[in-house]
């Protein structure tokens, strides 16, 4: 599904450059529950940014169903992102002037739907999130928890194969965390999409089935997650 | 598409304020352009019109040998039977009239001291007025039109306080005769004339350096009693000149002697004049230019700001898989909007602006006596014009140049990194 071969990331400010993946070698399957941990600094933006195509590796190679991603044009990009891969961001990044449900649509419009799918899709996704009857509503009419679910139904909604989480409770107080760690558990078994999402937060962690620590831009344990939040 | 449409249109009513700010520069902008352009053309129908009606008037007919040596005015150089020329004219519908046209220099007769060179002209008060209108230029409190056959003068009323005449006071002319021989100067010959008009009119060239005597008091004096150097003729405003004038060729080509005769209209009468006064145009058009620029940075400065806000947006839309080239069409379709909605606006300000010059315009007399002789043949009342070209032109060229300034924040925002784009501040 996804497989990273021994990556690396320099990244270069003046004279100084920094080693951030020095070496990552990686491989998910499909449906995987996987969370990506460790200490600020250690690659994990750099790891899901890698792996989500919105960067390009100095060494190594990222592999998305098989296929080789580097030497890939912008545009190539772009059309690999939009079918296979959905994103959920730390800060949410919702469209402010769009409604839930528009937000959510956009990501099915970009493909190129009907708007009769667009409309059907969207409006399921949005139960399954939990978000019945608040479809209307615009961003900042929303809590941050009920923020994020748009942007999971956002992300979900077009059957990418994987979303890509960077601390996807960061911005959350601990209680809306956990309900978003568990809505994200719920749908990684529902659909079989496989999840990975980064995090430097123990009880965050502890919901992976599949736990990679980082440490300083390498692999410092790759095991089995407790799951489930226990 | 349908969804950038929509996005667009929901950041421009999402962003009122900024839409609002934007839109209202642009229609200021349009408008004053319209507004500007509306006088200009205004000033330069009036100064056209005051050119024809008080200096050129539509056509004139004159020995070729005058023409060439206009500068010097020689009457030698006359038309021996103008009423000739007049009688065929009439009969393809023209109406005319003849002067002599003649430089003399004029002077205080009481004070006999400080004497102008000016440009006179001796006019047929009869039939003056179907080509010229200096008949309105006097109001009866500056004293009366010339009779016939008077030792009689009107003068500019600028030039009498230069000269310092009152009404019915006495001046001296001095000037050159027609001369016995065709083609040679003849003797001086000093005039005593009455003053009895002051012209005020719209033309500040007339009032401040022109004379007019009676035709048959001149021919008598200065002519032996024949010819005019020129014949005027009259065509109805808005006709296509250059065409008139070959009519009027055609009408007198028979005529004894037509061959040495040039037919002239008022561009090529006044073409210096109008020469001077297009490349004023000319200057006003880098003000005009001015303002776009203006207009252009203030556009840009919105679309900056609107790109710079929403860089993290534009970093989800693309690594949702968002194209470059839609985001960048996003941008263009929002600037269009407002471009759309400013020019809009500025169209219709344009327009009230405009109307309200045609209608009434703006008084700056007192301004322009104060500036002297600023070119333009316009005294008193500015009044605007429309031009449609220029309405149409600035309508859309709003609309376009918005769009196009988009363009550079955009670019901008997709040449950088998508990682960049999302990173939290
Ligand atoms: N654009 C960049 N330019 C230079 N250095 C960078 C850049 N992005 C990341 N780094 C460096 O690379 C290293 C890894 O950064 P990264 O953001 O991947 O860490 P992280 O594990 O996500 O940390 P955090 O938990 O704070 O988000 C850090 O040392 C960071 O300073
Ligand atoms: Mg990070």
């Amino acid at each position: 599904m996804v497989k990273a071969d021994n990556v690396k990331k320099d990244y270069t400010i003046g004279k100084v450059v920094v080693h951030a993946l020095r070496g990552v070698t990686i491989d998910v399957e499909q449906g995987e529950f996987m969370s990506i941990a460790g200490p600020s600094g250690s690659g994990k933006t750099t790891l899901l940014n890698l792996i989500g195509c919105l960067d390009t590796a100095s060494a190594g190679e990222i592999y998305i169903d098989g296929q080789a991603v580097s030497g890939r044009s912008k545009n190539e990009l772009a059309l690999l992102r939009r079918e296979k891969l959905g994103f959920v961001f730390q800060s949410f990044n919702l469209i402010p002037v769009l409604t839930a449900i528009e937000n959510v649509s956009f990501a099915l419009s970009l493909l190129g739907l009907d708007s009769d799918t667009v409309q059907k899709k969207s409006m399921q996704i949005m139960e399954e999130v939990g978000l019945k009857g608040l479809e209307k509503r615009f961003p900042n009419e929303l809590s941050g928890g009920q923020q994020q679910r748009v942007a999971i139904a956002r992300a979900l909604v077009k059957d990418p194969g994987i979303v890509l989480a960077d601390e996807p409770t960061a911005n959350l107080d601990s209680n809306t965390g956990k309900d978003i760690l568990k809505l994200m558990e719920e749908l990684n078994k529902k659909h079989k999409t496989t999840f990975i999402f980064s995090t430097h937060d123990s009880m965050v962690m502890d919901f992976a089935h599949r736990l990679v620590q980082l440490h300083d831009g390498l692999i410092a344990k790759n095991g089995v997650g407790k799951g489930g939040g226990k | 598409m349908k969804f950038l449409i929509s996005l667009a249109w929901k950041n421009l009513s999402r962003y009122r304020r900024r839409t609002i700010i934007t839109a209202v520069a642009i229609a200021i902008g349009i408008a004053l352009y319209i507004w500007i352009d509306a006088l200009l053309l205004g000033a330069e129908m009036e100064t056209v019109r005051n050119l024809i009606y008080f200096e050129t008037g539509p056509a004139r007919i004159m020995q070729k040998k005058y023409w060439e040596e206009k500068d010097y005015m020689l009457i030698s150089y006359y038309l021996e039977d103008p009423a000739a020329i007049q009688a065929e004219l009439k009969k393809e519908g023209y109406e005319s009239t003849q002067r002599i046209s003649f430089l003399g220099n004029i002077m205080n007769l009481e004070q006999q001291e400080g004497s102008f060179q000016i440009k006179m002209a001796a006019i047929d008060a009869k039939t003056d007025g179907v080509v010229f209108k200096l008949e309105d230029g006097i109001v009866p409190e500056n004293g009366r039109f010339l009779e016939s056959g008077e030792p009689e003068i009107i003068i500019g009323k600028d030039l009498a306080e230069d000269l310092d005449i009152k009404l019915d006071d006495w001046v001296l002319v001095t000037t050159k005769t027609a001369g016995d021989v065709y083609g040679e100067a003849g003797s001086w010959d000093d005039l005593e004339l009455k003053v009895v008009g002051l012209l005020s009119t719209p033309n500040p060239l007339i009032n401040k350096g022109m004379a007019f005597i009676p035709l048959d008091y001149a021919k008598q004096r200065l002519m032996r009693g024949q010819g005019a150097t020129d014949v005027i003729v009259n065509f109805p405003a808005g006709a296509d000149s250059g065409s008139e004038v070959e009519k009027i060729k055609a009408a007198i080509a028979g005529l004894p002697g037509a061959g040495d005769w040039e037919v002239l209209d008022y561009k090529e009468l006044a073409r210096e004049f109008i020469m001077l006064a297009s490349t004023k145009s000319g200057g006003s058009k880098i003000i005009l230019f001015l303002f776009f620029i203006i207009a252009v940075i203030g556009i840009s400065n919105t679309m900056l700001m609107a790109v710079f806000e929403r860089v993290k947006e534009i970093g989800m839309m693309r690594a949702m898989g968002m194209k470059d080239r839609a985001i960048v069409w996003a941008f263009f379709l929002e600037a269009t909007g407002i471009g759309f909605v400013g020019s809009l606006v500025g169209l219709v300000l344009g327009i009230l602006l405009t109307a309200y010059m045609v209608i009434w315009g703006l008084d700056f007399s007192g301004m322009i006596q104060g500036m002297g002789n600023i070119g333009y043949r316009t005294a008193g009342v500015f009044k605007g014009w429309w031009n449609f070209d220029t309405m149409l032109s600035a309508f859309f060229m709003g609309i376009i140049i918005s769009g196009l300034v988009s363009f550079i924040p955009a670019l901008r925002a997709v040449r950088m990194q998508i990682t960049e784009c999302l990173r939290d501040k």
